[in-house]
């Protein structure tokens, strides 16, 4: 027993291990597709038991259009009351996931697919954090050097005397090393004695 | 402040969708209009109806701008989760438009009865678009193609695309025409040169309902200071835009680019009612958008409800007979807005019932929804 997912989503390079995610759990990805292509003919064709897509496309609508059609058709889960519970809707809600099934879909089968669909976004998301992070350290550093380089050029310092100088200097206003080093590059050394 | 004591919650979320209809929602912020009776509103564009129906269903947004049909779809279960729904008040009137591409009129379609003679001909297939299944949009096309001879459920294919995306699939050769809240409808598409305004709503009914200020019923019971105190600021706000001189300043807040995020000039020359149809026809039109009309658009007649509920039932959205006037008071809060409007001195009408007649002649009598529905040969 498995179950047909279509996934709609405008940035491609993050639907591929969603899918892979997805076919890991046992489910049949049927198709990836953008939002920029005919929903109507992409659904129709693939005939999908569930669609996953962004909670902020716009194109959304379009799926809500479909879902009056008729039972072949997958309608918000929201509405398949029996199917799930609210908490779990809205916590993929939170996490930007929306999802759209057809009515008798196994209420287990759509349970685990959300689930794996929202563990999937949340290691996403901690990778881009992390991601985030590393950048921002990076960025911190080059102030940092960027400071140093002055102080030596300036204050006729070493590299060592120059960096002392600096650590003193945040310490004493309890700044950051990195917020110092910014604020001495736009002010100059003059203000941030 | 009101009389009617503090608002229970203070902090508000409210969503809209990028419109011009949205303006009386912007203004009592931009004002300071919500602040001024104690509360304190963030509003958060939404990208979608869809979107707009679960985070007000789901709490997430307290109340939101939302189409008077998919109040009613909601309220119902129609196509969707079944949440009961509180319309606190309506927000405007008329300035829709139904819109047909440049390529119908080299085909030459340019109305309703152009439109049905291309379709005998069957040379090819015509997608029209609307917004949502159970809006307001959808009502219009539905109601109006019949009235030439069209079925819109068989003659054409009809699609659903959210409002700031009409333009660019217009423009993509994706549709032939489409129905839509402006600036997307006539003044956009004419702009851009992709289509031409072949008809617009208030022509189909004058004074028409439109969008609501909404919310679930368990929010408008478990706070009705807050709710009253919505509806106080937002017809403060409606007053002021019905205000002679005011809109051109209104066209300017809303066009910015966190509310409607278009061209001021496209968004004010319909709200000042000049308009022109991209076919060469210029005209002051009386009946363009309105949001207040001294309490008109904004108490929410219970015939207004039941007129959208009569569609549904016509187009097979419903597929149980339901008491229109049982679901109308239900949804509308006749109660809570007229409290409101009296304490203000804006008039408050002696029925929530209107007989009303549309474009083709026929009137609807909220006192004979059935007798209405079977005047229409036309249906699902």
């Amino acid at each position: 027993m498995s179950a047909r997912v279509l996934i709609i989503d405008a940035h491609s390079e993050r639907t591929q291990p969603l899918a892979q995610a997805l076919a890991a759990a046992g489910f049949e990805v049927a198709g990836m597709v953008t939002e920029e292509e005919d929903l109507h003919e992409a659904v129709r064709r693939l005939k999908p038991d569930a669609i996953l897509i962004d909670a902020d496309s716009p194109s959304r609508d379009t799926l809500e259009g479909l879902a009056v059609l008729g039972r072949r058709f997958p309608r918000p889960i929201l509405m398949l009351a029996e199917s799930t519970d609210t908490e779990l809707v809205r916590d993929a809600a939170r996490l930007g996931i929306s999802t759209y099934a057809v009515d008798g879909i196994s209420p287990i089968l759509l349970r685990s697919l959300v689930e794996v669909t929202m563990a999937h976004h949340q290691n996403q998301r901690s990778l881009a954090t992390a991601l985030e992070d590393a950048q921002q350290a990076l960025q911190d550093r080059k102030l940092v050097d960027r400071a140093k380089y002055r102080l030596v050029q300036e204050m006729g310092m070493s590299e060592e005397e120059a960096y002392h100088r600096l650590r003193r200097m945040a310490m004493e206003r309890g700044m950051k090393l990195a917020e110092l080093a910014r604020r001495l590059l736009e002010h100059g050394a003059e203000d941030s004695k | 402040m009101s009389r009617s004591g503090a608002p229970e919650k203070k902090h508000l979320n409210i969503g809209f969708i990028a419109l011009t209809d949205c303006a009386s929602l912007v203004m009592a912020s931009e004002l300071g209009l919500f602040r001024k009776h104690g509360l304190e509103v963030e509003l958060y564009r939404q990208p979608s109806w869809a979107a707009i129906r679960d985070r007000v269903t789901l709490g997430e947004l307290d109340a939101a701008h939302m189409l008077y049909g998919q109040i009613y779809g909601v309220h119902l279960g129609v196509g969707g989760p079944r949440t009961a729904m509180a319309a606190l008040m309506g927000l405007n009137h008329n300035g829709q438009s139904i819109v047909f591409s440049n390529r119908l009129r080299e085909e030459g379609a340019v109305d309703g009865p152009s439109l049905k003679r291309l379709l005998a001909r069957g040379e090819r297939s015509y997608t029209f678009a609307q917004t949502f299944p159970t809006g307001t949009h959808a009502m219009w096309l539905y109601y109006w193609l019949p009235a030439a001879g069209i079925d819109p459920l068989r003659d054409l294919r009809m699609i659903t695309v959210p409002p700031p995306q009409m333009v660019a699939n217009m423009r993509a050769g994706n549709m032939d025409g489409y129905c839509v809240g402006e600036p997307w409808g006539g003044a956009r598409a004419i702009a851009e040169g992709i289509g031409f305004t072949a008809a617009t709503t208030q022509g189909i009914w004058r004074n028409h309902p439109e969008k609501v200020l909404g919310t679930t019923r368990e929010f408008a019971e478990r706070h009705p200071n807050t709710a009253r105190a919505m509806i106080r600021a937002v017809l403060e706000a409606s007053i002021y835009i019905d205000t002679p001189g005011n809109r051109d300043r209104v066209a300017e807040v809303i066009s910015a680019e966190r509310y409607v995020n278009a061209p001021a000039e496209s968004i004010a020359s319909r709200l000042r009612g000049e308009y022109e149809d991209g076919l060469g026809r210029r005209w002051r039109d009386a009946d363009y958008m309105k949001f207040h009309d001294a309490g008109e658009v904004n108490y929410p007649y219970l015939s207004h409800g039941m007129w959208f509920l009569t569609q549904f039932r016509r187009w097979g959205l419903l597929r149980e007979e339901v008491d229109y006037l049982a679901v109308a008071r239900q949804v509308n809060q006749i109660e809570l807005y007229a409290a409101v409007a009296r304490e203000m001195g804006v008039a408050v009408p002696s029925s929530p019932l209107k007989v009303e007649t549309l474009f083709d002649g026929i009137t609807w009598d909220p006192a004979q929804p059935q007798r209405y529905l079977d005047q229409f040969a036309i249906k699902a």
